[in-house]
């Protein structure tokens, strides 16, 4: 069957990658796995790649520790600093190409994904999002912002319009975040543009990548562009980083046509244009957690910054590790479904560092970072002495 | 090991489900279907048996058309043969034939075990699976949540789910029929890719439901589903409570408090 | 209409379970409605005490009395009720659907060639035959069934339509059964009972019940829950999911295949209301549920309904449950 060659290929692609490694092991200083289980859970980036091509080489996959591989592979939250790092310092291995390649391969062979994860890849394929909700609620959010207010927004694709906010399953449907749309829509309003959403907009597909289901996700990306193809836009904003990365990186060539970008990036370059005045917030500490995906895979950072030190009476204050060396909160990768190993957890870890800075809200913008930390916060208790709220609900508020 | 694992296929409602005018048959069209949730465990229970102790499973199932992704399913997991008694769409047939139908067939094949879930999610009527084995004429073991093979002995000892956190167990000659409750493995999943490459290169043998059930003397359904009707709630009593969380909690506790509950 | 209705009766560990108490109730009272004679069957060994609770129940008990018939095997009770059946002729032999009647059940019926009607919420029975009421997609739809003409109708009624409150009116008829078994012949062996962990919390004797459900979305999640378990002095319990996901250990599990409670205070925390669940914990005194979707099930038996985040809600409720003290 033609499963033998499909198998061996992506059993081939690991082994190449992963004989690159030349074991210097800088990528261990910048894993945020090895650094909360302090190396018990998984020897760094190089250790994952390790474990999986040994497993390849001694025929191990499916033997009786195939659950302890699938664990490891799946552990990783792929944030992408192993890969600058490796970079920046050795040889440049695309250590997330093979970890997500053994997820792939696993899956193939039946042992991944992680359990809770299939309920997930279910939903997707026949709700349209990770959240087993039903699609048919997916715009439940925009019908009552309507109702309290007038919205010049177009419905995609059946009319036309310049920008297409991709509103992302998170931000449709989790209670955490329903100011979030909201805010991004009452921006575009303030400034007057040419924006549609989609009518039966469906997940970008991220979740089916990192879980290894290549099919699903193929789905899930010609679907998508055959929608924005149809609206006829130009520009496409993303609220969470984690589609504008996807459509960027790993959407088939045909999304090359259209200008990607997190709302960020787009408003930033509207601050002090067009009706974007932030006025004063009152005195408040802000700092910001830089998303991995919108910082590490887009280079995006500035543009947050920008508009967090454009509220008019806040106090803006960098996290000690920010930019590239931004801790990454454990949402990405497929984890937010599956548990936690680490004690304490990469979001909690943040809440505190946040506190000795004496921050009284961090800012976001990312969906996922959102909730791990407000998560975060009611396990440490912090109730009160901090908030998470995203950079669009505040520059939202300020206006 | 010949395993027979039988398999039904049924729609996800999420919400409420259509009812026609004449109230005489529901409108299922444009709905998700998928595997019996309980006989995804069956399923697993199986390929994790052969692949412990040899042998083959062979995956069956009752319906139209559409009941094809199942079996497809069953093959891409690593069941070495499917059947497809094939239905046509209109026919609602009771679980008596579909027993009977399922038995004209096995009882042709040679096999050990016969694996199904426990009930069906549809008219959760767990009757299949002991109305099989009475027709097969072996024994049968249901709400099971633990199999162990004993090849030595050709028997099956299994652990069965009672009420309040009792099991009991019992030891089965076989062949047997076994119906087995969620929770007793993790199924494994399989990928759209590889249901794919399944669907191009696999067979499923066809057979139709008709003919061997006109082969079947005196074959006829026991029931019959005369109308559907939604749920109605009697009086309902549920008071609801709005607002905010904190005046919710507040509105809460003064009724418990007075009830004297709390 | 005249006939008799046939209860097989459910023990275990010394105790007549609830459930038949339940049938003989309701049926009791049905089979008066319509001029039946509601006769029971007893299958057990040195259970004399049994047959003097129940007798006053009935119109006829019949015990069938064997040293294997201790415990409950689908085979030992299939070779003695047969022959019973066919001596004493009821039209209507009913079971509860528990694991028992769902075991027993449909090859009962089917060893008799008679129609089967199972886990039915209420029946009709006259000269136009047995029609029955039945849920269909775990309760989103009712559905009635007729079955086809029969000399016997075999079916298992759903636990909890019923009130156990039987009139004892003193000892009716008791007929004692001899039945000869040969096991040589029989294919099941029964091993052993295998008893819940008697150290775990049993649930079934709280005051004040939390059931989690799906809806706490993970193990890390329970903290919400375990707080108000903890500010209400109640017991924590769980749905099916929740335990089959290891969330919990099996001996909090509420519901049809776990445990029933009957609390003074039962609170629902992100529970669908599936019947399964529903059955375990509709006797509660009060109840109250607190799910994001209006349409849950769990409202159908809820006293109070709560619509919103658990998330929110419950520490809310905990917070002032804690200031009240």
């Amino acid at each position: 069957m033609n499963e033998d060659k499909f198998v061996n290929q992506l059993k081939e692609n690991i082994l190449d990658i992963a004989g690159r490694c030349r074991n210097c092991n800088y990528c261990y200083s910048v894993c945020p796995l090895f650094e909360s289980t302090r190396g018990f859970q998984v020897q760094g980036p190089s250790g994952i790649l390790q474990a999986i091509s040994y497993a390849i080489k001694w025929g191990e996959i499916e033997g009786n520790e195939k659950e302890i591989l699938r664990d490891i592979l799946y552990s990783c939250t792929t944030c992408y600093s192993c890969v600058l790092k490796c970079k920046s310092r050795a040889t440049g291995v695309p250590i997330l190409e093979a970890i997500e390649g053994g997820r792939r391969l696993l899956v193939e062979l039946m042992i991944g994904p992680m359990p809770k994860q299939i309920k997930v890849l279910e939903s997707l394929e026949q709700e349209g999002n990770p959240y087993d909700e039903l699609a048919s609620k997916r715009l439940d959010w925009l019908k009552d912002l309507r109702k309290e207010r007038s919205l010049n927004n177009k419905l995609l694709p059946r009319d036309k319009a310049e920008i297409l906010l991709y509103v992302g399953c998170t931000a449709s449907y989790d209670v955490d975040l329903r100011n979030v749309a909201p805010s991004i829509v009452g921006l575009l309003e303030a400034i007057g543009a040419d924006y549609g959403i989609l009518e039966q907009e469906k997940c970008c597909g991220y979740p089916a990548k990192k879980m290894g289901e290549e099919g699903l996700f193929n789905d899930l990306a010609q679907n998508n562009l055959e929608k924005f193809n149809e609206s006829g836009v130009q520009t496409i904003l993303t609220i969470s980083p984690h589609c504008s990365n996807t459509f960027i990186n790993e959407y088939p060539e045909g999304i090359k046509k259209f200008k990607i970008q997190h709302y960020t990036e787009f408003f930033a370059e509207m601050i002090g244009r067009k009706g974007l005045n932030p006025k004063s917030r009152g005195e408040k500490v802000i700092t910001y957690q830089d998303p991995c995906d919108l910082g590490k895979r887009q280079g995006v950072y500035d543009a947050p910054r920008k508009i967090l030190k454009s509220l008019q009476g806040v106090s803006f204050v960098e996290m000690k590790r920010n930019r590239e060396n931004s801790l990454c909160c454990g949402g990405g990768g497929g984890r937010m479904w599956i548990e936690t190993e680490e004690i304490p957890r990469l979001s909690e870890t943040r809440v505190k560092e946040a506190l000795t800075l004496g921050a009284e809200i961090i800012a976001t913008a990312c969906p996922w970072c959102h909730i791990q930390l407000e998560d975060a916060i009611k396990t440490t208790r912090s109730e009160g002495k901090i908030k998470v709220k995203d950079v669009a609900e505040l520059l939202a508020e300020s206006i | 090991m010949e395993i027979f694992v039988c398999l039904r296929q049924t729609p996800i409602i999420k919400g409420e489900p259509k009812i026609q005018m004449d109230r005489k048959s529901l409108d299922l069209s444009g709905l998700n279907r998928h595997m019996n949730e309980w006989d995804t465990y069956a399923l697993e229970e199986a390929l994790q048996m052969v692949q412990k102790h040899g042998g083959n499973v062979t995956v069956v199932s009752l319906g139209p058309k559409e009941t094809e992704d199942v079996l497809l399913h069953g093959l891409a997991a690593g069941a070495a043969k499917a059947i497809h008694i094939v239905t046509s769409d209109q026919q609602s047939i009771d679980n008596w034939t579909i027993s009977n139908v399922l038995n004209h067939f096995i009882n042709k094949q040679p096999f050990d075990l016969i694996l199904t879930g426990v009930q069906a999610e549809d008219d959760g009527c767990a009757e299949i699976g002991p109305t099989l084995a009475y027709l097969l004429e072996i024994p049968h073991g249901s709400m099971v949540v633990r199999t162990e093979y004993e090849p030595d002995q050709n028997e099956m000892k299994v652990i069965r789910e009672l009420e309040g956190g009792y099991k009991d167990s019992l030891r089965l000659k076989l062949p047997a029929l076994l119906t087995v409750q969620t929770g007793i493995n993790q199924p494994r999943y399989v990928s759209t890719m590889r249901l794919r490459r399944f669907k191009k290169e696999a067979t499923i043998t066809k057979l139709s439901f008709s003919d061997i059930a006109s082969e079947i003397k005196a074959l006829s359904p026991r029931v019959e589903i005369l109308e559907f009707f939604p749920y109605k709630p009697e009086a309902s009593q549920v008071q609801w409570l709005k607002g905010e969380p904190v005046a919710v909690a507040d509105q809460l506790f003064e009724r418990l408090r007075a009830k004297g509950v709390l | 209409m005249d006939g008799k209705i046939l209860v097989v009766i459910e023990h275990r560990e010394n105790e007549i379970r609830e459930i038949s108490w339940e049938l003989l109730s309701g049926i009791g009272r049905w089979a008066e409605s319509h001029k039946m004679e509601l006769e029971g069957v007893l299958l057990g060994y040195n259970q004399e005490e049994f047959v003097d609770e129940l007798a006053g129940s009935l119109s006829k008990l019949y015990y069938i009395e064997d040293k294997s018939l201790i415990v409950y095997t689908w085979e030992y009770y299939l070779n003695a009720l047969i022959p019973l059946i066919k001596k004493v002729g009821p039209q209507l032999i009913i079971l509860g659907h528990t694991s028992m009647g769902m075991d027993l059940g449909p090859r009962l019926s089917a060893s008799m060639g008679s129609p089967y009607l199972p886990d039915c919420l209420d029946l009709e029975f006259n000269e136009g035959g047995l029609v029955v009421i039945r849920e269909l997609f775990g309760g989103k739809l009712n559905c009635k069934v007729k079955a086809i003409p029969s000399e016997h109708y075999f079916l298992t009624l759903r636990s909890g339509i019923f009130n156990p409150g039987v009139e004892r009116k003193g000892r009716k008829q008791v007929e004692k059964i001899a039945h000869k078994f040969d096991p040589e012949k029989f294919t099941t062996k029964f091993l052993e009972l295998i008893k819940p962990p008697q150290e775990g919390v049993d649930i079934s004797k709280a005051d004040i019940v939390i059931g989690v459900g799906r809806g706490i979305g993970d193990k890390d999640k329970l903290k919400v829950v375990e707080e108000l378990a903890e500010a209400t002095g109640g017991a924590l319990a769980a749905t099916r999911p929740v335990i089959d996901n290891g969330w919990l250990s099996g001996e909090r599990q509420v519901g049809q295949s776990g445990k029933t409670v009957k609390p003074k205070l039962y609170i629902a925390c992100g529970i669908s209301g599936a019947s399964q669940h529903n059955i375990g914990v509709k006797k509660s005194e009060t109840i109250v549920a607190i799910n994001v979707d209006p349409r849950a099930p769990i409202y159908r038996i809820a006293h109070y309904g709560i619509v919103g985040d658990l998330f929110e809600i419950v520490p809310a409720i905990t917070a002032k449950i804690r200031s009240m003290k």
